[in-house]
């Protein structure tokens, strides 16, 4: 057994300030790189609409570092891996089409409502986590293909039936990319602040063993709650400001599981449990995604 | 008994022993190697392309397309876990890690399909002699009969094997402990081996005897079918076989009952709702955990 | 603060793992749980600390009810615990693992210093920023005392504290142990060896410890 033996001095002596020093130095030191590597992503997105012809790319770039940074605060943080992310994405899209075609609500009223869908619907799929690991993603799964199949039976002037919705209005797709560098920014700023208090450590100790972390007083069930809606919020906003960047809304696009499993893969990619790896996994992918339509279509 | 009722019976029986074949061999993976097999769809799918060039293409009869899917499907998996398997077992992570890795698999199967079927839908065109029968005045597809058939064969040989054979035993019995199960002197790696590639191979077969009863497929099918193994599964309880055959009979009759009497759209929503209930109320499945221990 | 248990009752199935058990313990005292593997020590101490929900009887904490509570309140109740076989968080480093706990309101600089002390109670001082994973069980076993140490709780329920340590490291927990039942906590000690709590009883500065066979069917648990 390789056990340290070692005579330590007196408690009064307290060696602890001493370590204290390097340890927080680094950890600021580090916060505040990234800190400003995400101010510098933010100038440069807020600078691309008057170098670049077009933002559909660069929109669809910000999505995807939004989605899986998103997903991550749920699979990434808490191990829950939500095969059904899709439905909060949908349910965005569609909370927002529905405002803004039927109701006639302003844009900013349309994404509002699509934020309180999107943390009612995580509310509303909160039981879900009681459930683990391969359970949890299925059923998920299966309510996301629920919720589909119940817009579809909905009746047309309600939320468009099968068909969809056609959003007539016209809205800046520039304003519309403004949101989404925002959203997406924002959801990076979540994670990081996420993981540079104790919550990231207690997340990560829930993961490590969830007995263990409830047994020392962390309320394992609020915290994931909480994740749970933060990340759905966050997707049910990114699909209502993609819905009416596109202004075309159909169930089959709006719940596709390819939302999904990309933002799963995006997020894996990078490194789940990080605040980097979806950022850089959305980057890397939508990159290559990019170049390898450009491949196969000149 | 209304015609369209005892049609609907008829037609649950068929579809719930087929997705419990489904579930069965998907279980087999999951259970026994704690893999999630992303790409079970699309192992599925070809098969069921496999019955497409055996019958559509070549002329002969669907039973020869078993043999032949079960075979590919078999080299196909032995081949991916000889690759990957061992990587896979010994991840951090190795829940996410395969899920990761089926997912890509699930992809090349599928554009690989898509490359050399192109994307329209195709299905099995044989005439079996004769067609269909008459039985209490209902007409059965002799295809559908066939495919049941096969099923019925099928099952009751995989329950003996996993409950009646050693290596069936230890399969199980991997579902519990493997490090207690290679203390005892079981090989787990070979076992996992076997077991990924005979669950393959099975799902081959499914893959020729749902082309028999569904009209048509796509290089698109693949992810129906394995959200329908999944789903499967996970009513039943994770890696209980005979979990895997209630759950299908389950999920099947919900869906063509909910079909007849409310709609074809409300069919899809019923078995989705039913597994979100089941769960709800037995968050293990209909019999998870519970078989293993008595 | 006492921990009181009153007719308590769990069964799994057809196993009758407690019957109807009735036990107390004070401040400053220690109270030895033994009997024979399967005799339910580990099903008494998953009922007190909200993991397993008891069929009847009741748990109460300084005359407040407890029982059903979940896990992460009982701990904020006051009551701590370590496994039999150490759970600690691997992927965190050893002063992470006791950063985690809930601050109770004061300030972040505070738990650390209160961290480092603990740690350097526990002899891992040295070790504060390996991961929890790469310790051996017997330092994982005084990583559970530290998180006890900060968590500063007025019953502990120990399972099996020393099986498997070395007799340096025993010693060191024996200490701590004797130290908190100074401090008038209450500790519940689950063990194989009666000589244990014979130990800790006679270590006791102020009040000597009791060592005495709980009130329930001998049978189940037995004295």
């Amino acid at each position: 057994m390789s056990m340290v033996m070692q005579s330590v001095p007196p408690a009064e002596a307290a060696p602890s300030v001493r370590q204290r020093a390097p340890l927080f130095r680094l950890h600021r030191a580090s916060v505040s790189i990234w800190c400003l590597t995400l101010v510098g992503i933010g100038l440069i997105a807020v600078s691309i609409p008057a170098v670049s012809a077009g933002v559909s790319f660069w929109f669809y770039l910000f999505q995807w570092i939004a989605l899986a940074s998103a997903l991550n605060l749920m699979a990434g943080m808490t191990g829950y891996v939500p095969f059904g992310f899709a439905a909060f994405f949908g349910i965005g899209a569609y909370a927002a089409a529905v405002l803004n075609q039927f109701h006639h609500a302003p844009t900013w009223a349309a994404l509002v409502g699509a934020t309180a869908a999107g943390a009612l619907l995580a509310v509303l799929f909160a039981p879900t986590l009681r459930l683990r690991g391969v359970f949890f993603s299925v059923v998920s799964l299966s309510l996301a293909i629920v919720l589909r199949s119940v817009i579809v039976l909905l009746p047309e002037d309600v939320a468009g039936g099968s068909s969809g919705i056609t959003i007539t209005g016209r809205h800046d797709p520039i304003l519309l990319y403004y949101l989404m560098v925002a959203v997406s920014m924002g959801a990076v700023a979540i994670a990081t602040a996420i993981s540079v208090t104790p919550h990231g450590l207690r997340l990560k100790a829930i993961g490590d063993d969830l007995d263990a972390a409830q047994i020392i007083g962390v309320n394992a069930k609020g915290l994931r709650l909480a994740m749970w809606v933060l990340s759905g919020t966050i997707a049910a906003v990114c699909g209502a400001i993609e819905g009416l960047y596109s202004s075309a809304i159909d169930p089959a696009a709006a719940f596709n599981i390819l939302i999904s499993t990309k933002a799963i893969i995006y997020a894996a990619l990078g490194g789940l449990g990080t605040v980097m790896g979806p950022v850089v996994g959305a980057v890397i992918m939508t990159i290559t995604d990019e170049l390898i339509w450009a491949l196969s279509h000149c | 008994m209304p015609p369209l009722m005892t049609g609907a019976i008829v037609n649950a029986v068929a579809l719930g022993i087929l997705y419990g074949l489904l579930g069965l061999s998907l279980t087999i993976i999951y259970g026994a190697m704690r893999i999630a097999n992303l790409a079970h769809g699309e192992m599925v799918l070809a098969g069921s392309y496999v019955a497409y060039v055996v019958t559509t293409q070549l002329g002969y009869s669907p039973l020869a397309a078993i043999p032949v899917a079960f075979t590919l499907l078999f080299l196909l998996a032995f081949a991916l876990f000889a690759v990957a398997g061992r990587r896979l077992q010994t991840a951090r992570d190795p829940e996410m890690a395969s899920f990761l890795f089926f997912y890509g698999v699930s992809l090349m199967v599928g554009s690989g399909l898509l490359f050399l079927f192109d994307a329209d839908a195709r299905s099995v065109i044989f005439q079996f002699q004769p067609i269909s029968y008459r039985v209490l005045g209902l007409v059965i597809p002799k295809a559908r009969a066939v495919a049941v058939g096969v099923a019925l064969v099928l099952v009751p040989a995989l329950f003996l094997f996993l409950y009646r054979t050693t290596p069936g035993k230890a399969l199980r019995a991997a579902v519990m402990n493997r490090d207690a199960l290679r203390i005892v002197g079981v090989d787990v790696e070979r076992l996992s081996l076997v077991a990924f590639s005979v669950s393959a191979g099975i799902a081959g077969v499914t893959g020729v005897l749902l082309a028999l009863v569904f009209p048509a497929f796509t290089p698109f099918s693949g992810l129906d079918y394995t959200i329908t193994g999944f789903v499967v599964i996970v009513l039943g309880g994770l890696g209980s076989p005979l979990g895997a055959l209630l759950g299908g009979m389950l999920f099947a009759f919900s869906e063509q009952l909910t079909t007849l009497w409310i709609g074809q759209s409300a069919g899809v929503l019923a078995g989705f709702l039913i597994l979100v209930l089941v769960v709800a109320i037995r968050p293990a499945g209909l019999i998870g955990q519970a078989e293993w221990k008595s | 603060m006492s921990l009181q248990i009153s007719n308590l009752s769990k069964s799994y199935g057809r196993v009758r793992a407690l019957n109807d058990v009735s036990l107390a313990v004070n401040p400053g005292e220690v109270l030895g749980i033994m009997g024979v593997n399967g005799a339910g020590k580990s099903t008494l101490l998953n009922c007190i600390c909200g993991f397993a929900t008891p069929d009847a009887g009741a748990i109460e904490l300084g005359g407040r009810g407890i029982c059903g509570q979940r896990p992460d309140h009982v701990s904020r109740a006051g009551v701590g615990r370590t496994f039999q076989v150490p759970r600690s968080f691997r992927s965190l480093t050893v002063l992470e693992n006791l950063l985690v706990v809930p601050a109770r309101g004061e300030p972040s600089g505070i738990l650390f210093d209160r961290a480092h002390h603990a740690l350097e109670k526990v002899k891992l001082a040295t070790l504060a920023n390996n991961y929890a994973g790469e310790l051996s069980g017997g330092q994982q076993k005084l990583l559970e005392l530290a998180r006890i140490l900060i968590l500063e709780p007025q019953v502990v329920l120990f399972d099996e504290p020393l099986a498997g340590m070395h007799s340096d490291l025993c010693r060191v927990s024996l200490d701590e142990v004797a130290e908190m039942l100074s401090r008038s906590v209450a500790v519940m000690l689950v063990c194989h060896d009666p000589g244990i709590p014979y130990r800790l009883a006679c270590r006791g500065p102020k009040r000597p410890g009791r060592h005495r066979g709980p009130s329930g069917r001998p049978a189940l648990i037995g004295g």
